[in-house]
Order: structure tokens, then C-alpha cells, then sequence
């Protein structure tokens, strides 16, 4: 089994397939942007967007798409762009500036307070939620990364650490400000 | 499992929209007359929020690391001089 730090931090997709996606990819979304008098600082931001979404919608579910890869992501990362920029909607965080993806939250939660609140529950809590609850793996999935005699285990697992981190949440929501910013 | 691990399923399934319309019906009629039910919702889904947004982050480190690694490893020079000449005037 890997190592803790390595389960918390790994997405179910390896730093090879980003790799391959930045080689194929990146260098027509560079285009487009570099065309419409945009900066390469621009076409990152643009780029590292799209593949959040294509991830979170495609990757993470294995949904079939009917536009090979190089398209979607293209088309994706064409419509931020459009909508970012041509728009004059300037430097938003992603959860503002796209409807296909889903809202993070009303409030910007500050990634400090967040991870410390969310580590209270314990590194191997926090990957596992997110295991399942964002890279989307079957509990079956979570099981065995986690080394569970089986799903059953898992699921009680999940459940005593969602309690963990939703307690702290519920202390914290009594003083609300304390984790935003 | 015990009841309150049942009952953060409960309310999951609630979230997911995973319940019977029977049961659903149920529910909301008990969250507007039960304040620490309506109140353990809201903290369940703001818990999931987080998850998400923690998730997203650790995914944007990933990307971030892999950017990097395209940037500096010269390995990958003739890429980016490729990528650079698109904003040569």
C-alpha cells in the first residue's frame, strides 16, 4: 500500500497522463489565447482550469465523450477564455466563472484554515473522504487503496470520519469567521 | 453501524437525493419544525463542500507540479520554445 502522505495527495490520475495532456494540449489553447492578445501566465491559468473540469467531469467518471480529448479540452478551455477574458470577467476563482462546474461554496474558504481544519480528523480521514467524495472511487476501490478487509469496513470508516470532520465543522460554525477570510 | 453514523447516511442519502419520495416528504417536513436537524444538515453539506474544495486543491498542486516540471526540466526545451514563440510579436 503507498504511504499516507502519498494516498492524500494522489488524484486518480497519474503526473504522466497530465504530462501528455500538457504536450498535446496546451500548445493550441497557447495559440488561440496568444492570438486574442492574451499572456502566457493567461493560458496557463486557462489551461490548468480545463483540465480541473475535464477531471472532474470526465476522468474521475470514466464518461464516455463523443469529441476525441484534444477537443474537449480545447473546447473547454476556449469557453473559459471567452467567458473569463473576452467577457471582461476578470480573475475569478473557477467555481464563478464556468456553470459546468460545481460551486465550491458562496464563501472563499481560505486553504489554510480549510487544511487545518480538515486535518484535525487525521491525514488517512481526510484522503479517504476524499477518495471517495472527490476522485469519485467506488467504496470497493476505497477498500483496497486502504487496505479494508472489505467495502463494509470501508463504509463505516467513511462514516466515522465524515462525523469526525462534520463535528468540527459544527463547532466552527458557531464562530463562522474564524475559517473564512 | 451505529445511530449516528446510520443517521449521517440518512441524511446523505437525503443530500444525494437517494430516498424514497416518501421518506424525502418526510424529512423536510421534520427540518422545518427540528432546528438541530436543519442544523446537522447544513453542517453535513457544508462538510462535504470542503472535501470538494480540499480535492480540487490537491488536484490544482498536482497540475501545479507537473507545470512546473514542463517549465524547468530541459528536457522539455524545444516544447517551450515552441510554446513561447507563439508571444513573440
Amino acid at each position: 500500500m503507498n504511504s499516507l502522505s502519498q494516498v492524500a495527495m494522489e488524484s486518480n490520475i497519474s503526473d504522466g497522463l497530465f504530462m501528455r495532456l500538457y504536450k498535446e494540449v496546451f500548445p493550441v489553447v497557447v495559440k488561440y489565447i496568444s492570438r486574442r492578445q492574451g499572456t502566457l501566465e493567461q493560458a496557463k491559468d486557462i489551461f490548468q482550469d480545463a483540465l480541473i473540469i475535464y477531471y472532474e467531469q470526465v476522468l474521475r467518471t470514466e464518461k464516455q465523450i463523443e469529441q476525441t480529448e484534444k477537443a474537449y479540452i480545447f473546447g473547454i478551455a476556449r469557453h473559459l477564455w471567452n467567458h473569463q477574458f473576452k467577457l471582461g470577467v476578470n480573475c475569478e476563482p473557477l467555481s464563478d466563472k464556468i456553470e459546468l462546474v460545481e460551486k465550491v461554496n458562496d464563501e472563499q474558504i481560505s486553504d489554510k484554515h480549510l487544511t487545518r481544519l480538515l486535518l484535525k480528523a487525521g491525514e488517512r480521514c481526510v484522503a479517504l473522504l476524499k477518495t471517495f467524495y472527490y476522485d469519485k472511487l467506488s467504496m470497493t476501490e476505497v477498500a483496497e487503496r486502504f487496505g479494508f478487509a472489505s467495502e463494509r469496513s470501508a463504509t463505516v470508516q467513511k462514516f466515522k470520519c465524515l462525523e469526525k470532520v462534520r463535528d468540527f465543522i459544527k463547532k466552527k460554525t458557531l464562530h463562522y469567521e474564524d475559517f473564512i477570510e | 453501524m451505529r445511530t449516528s453514523l446510520n443517521k449521517l447516511k440518512f441524511l446523505e442519502n437525503y443530500i444525494e437525493n437517494q430516498l424514497l419520495p416518501e421518506e424525502k416528504l418526510l424529512l423536510d417536513a421534520r427540518i422545518i419544525i427540528d432546528e438541530e436537524l436543519k442544523d446537522e444538515l447544513y453542517c453535513q453539506e457544508k462538510t462535504y463542500q470542503i472535501i470538494r474544495a480540499y480535492g480540487r486543491e490537491n488536484l490544482r498542486a498536482q497540475l501545479t507540479r507537473v507545470e512546473h516540471e514542463l517549465f524547468v526540466n530541459p528536457v522539455h526545451k524545444k516544447f517551450i520554445d515552441k510554446i513561447k514563440d507563439f508571444f513573440k510579436k
